[in-house]
């Protein structure tokens, strides 16, 4: 496997850190539900940045993919039915 | 049946070859980051459902976190995490020296996020923020606020101890490449950083969490 190339590797770097930015101003205009949807957008954004080039998901194994996937898919399943639980007690 | 082929020098019988060893290696530090992912999703998880029935608790005790030394740390750690792939880069390279100081870089980076926690501890104790030893709020939003603060100070801690084991093991294999270089080197600073990366993410996501509920 090639290591992920060394303008690749700082451009990912600044984009991180512009998000960075972007999410941080964003927080203090007023944009109601808006400010929240934006953190987590932007906070997946830099998860994927991080996953695809520093730790390269993208060229690894299938089997390297399929672990992630299922840990991610676990995680929405248990969230999911937790949930269930939450939104029918009537608390 | 056929006799295998005997199993090259140095590597354990299991393996065929060194690069099945090295995907073996690989899928496990995944499979150990997926059970991670679950152990701090389900501090999300019971986050998520504490905030949504204590918004404005919430939202008041979140401006009482610095916002100043949070976003310094998160893009300290996204630097981290830059030198860290830079190092895998040069190991594959064989670059020794220049592995040996982007190692000791992310290590000092690290140490930095770790410090600057700890002086944002100790602001927070002196501002009665930390729950059970002196807890002190605004009486209308004390319960959420005790809440919220539980969540702070659980997840940044157990972030904490992540980071400082990342800064034990990165600079091990700082000293071990300095001392004598090896070809299985690059294969293990990559798992390194596949470990190094995960906790950055748990970070990318505290920070909105914990920073940024309600800054407007």
């Amino acid at each position: 496997m090639n290591p992920p190339s060394l303008r690749s590797c700082i451009g990912t770097w600044i984009a991180l850190l512009v998000l960075l930015a972007l999410t941080c101003g964003s927080s203090y205009l007023r944009l109601g539900a808006l400010n929240l949807a934006t953190n987590l957008a932007i906070a997946v954004a830099k998860a994927l940045l991080v996953l695809f080039v520093f730790m390269r998901l993208g060229s690894s194994s299938t089997m390297v993919r399929l672990v992630a996937v299922i840990g991610v898919t676990t995680l929405t399943l248990l969230v999911c039915l937790s949930m269930t639980d939450f939104a029918i007690r009537g608390w | 049946m056929t006799a295998s082929p005997a199993p090259a020098l140095g590597i354990a019988g299991q393996f065929e070859d060194v690069r099945q060893r090295h995907a073996a290696a690989t899928l496990g530090m995944w499979i150990f980051l997926a059970t991670e992912v679950l152990f701090f999703g389900a501090l999300f998880f019971a986050y998520s459902i504490a905030r949504a029935q204590a918004p404005d608790a919430f939202a008041a005790a979140s401006r009482h976190t610095n916002i100043v030394l949070g976003t310094a740390n998160t893009a300290i750690l996204l630097t981290s995490s830059l030198m860290m792939v830079l190092a895998v880069r040069s190991a594959s390279m064989e670059a020794r020296r220049t592995t040996v100081m982007l190692l000791v870089a992310t290590a000092v980076l690290g140490v930095a996020f770790a410090a600057i926690k700890l002086t944002e501890y100790r602001l927070d104790y002196l501002d009665h923020l930390v729950p059970v030893l002196d807890f002190a709020f605004d009486p209308r939003y004390e319960r959420g606020a005790r809440i919220f603060f539980g969540f702070y100070f659980a997840t940044t801690a157990l972030h904490l101890l992540h980071l400082s084991i990342g800064v034990v093991v990165v600079l091990a294999f700082a000293w071990r490449t300095h001392r004598s270089w090896s070809p299985e080197l690059p294969h293990s600073i990559e798992i390194v950083g596949l470990y190094w990366h995960f906790v950055d993410v748990v970070w990318i996501f505290l920070y909105p969490c914990l920073y940024l509920v309600a800054r407007a």
